[in-house]
């Protein structure tokens, strides 16, 4: 039961902070306007 | 294209993206899973779920969906708060719920089919916010 909790606990968190940290870094990039793939691919970079 | 109007078209677009490829993906994985089944912990069964996982093409157009949705997912997250983003992606549960029981053949219980309603309430509400929290606040 403790392991379930705990691995719980460290999906929830470690799941939901690599969200956040996601969130934070694409609005630093900047907002998306052109939608062809090879634009969004290039996009992050 | 700029404005509101414009940026809660590409948000819906991208959420049903998002809603859509994330269930469908995992419902992908989790039907190849069951093929590959599970053998024990020697090395040589490790090894045999592995190779029969990686030549496995439910698994890869599960994973191809995945990666459709994490893609949308970083797009929306450009310009919407992640706030809003991740109670509007939680629709997707609904769709899970749905598969789950007519593809997957597993039973779903209605105290599941409860919480599913009551993540769909939600969904309704964060879904009349608007996409940026500074838009929420602006006179």
């Amino acid at each position: 039961m403790i392991t379930i909790v705990i691995l719980y606990f460290i999906v929830v968190v470690v799941g939901t902070s690599g969200e956040m940290c996601i969130s934070r870094a694409t609005k630093e990039i900047g907002e998306v306007h052109d939608f062809r793939p090879r634009a969004i691919a290039r996009w992050p970079l | 294209m700029s404005g509101q109007p414009a940026r809660r078209l590409k948000t819906l677009v991208m959420m049903i993206i998002i809603v859509c490829s994330s269930p469908v993906g995992y419902i992908f994985v989790s039907k190849g899973m069951k093929q590959v089944g599970w053998q024990g912990w020697s090395l040589p069964s490790i090894f045999h779920f592995f190779f029969q996982g990686f030549t496995n093409w439910t698994i890869w157009l599960g994973i191809g969906l995945l990666l459709a949705y994490f893609v949308a997912f970083l797009v929306v997250l450009s310009w919407a708060d992640y706030s809003y983003v991740q109670p509007a992606a939680s629709l997707s549960y609904l769709i899970v719920a749905v598969l789950a029981k007519y593809v997957l053949h597993e039973v779903v219980t209605p105290m599941r089919w409860l919480g599913v309603i009551i993540i769909c309430s939600g969904v309704f509400i964060v879904g009349r916010t608007h996409v940026r929290s500074f838009e929420d606040l602006a006179p």
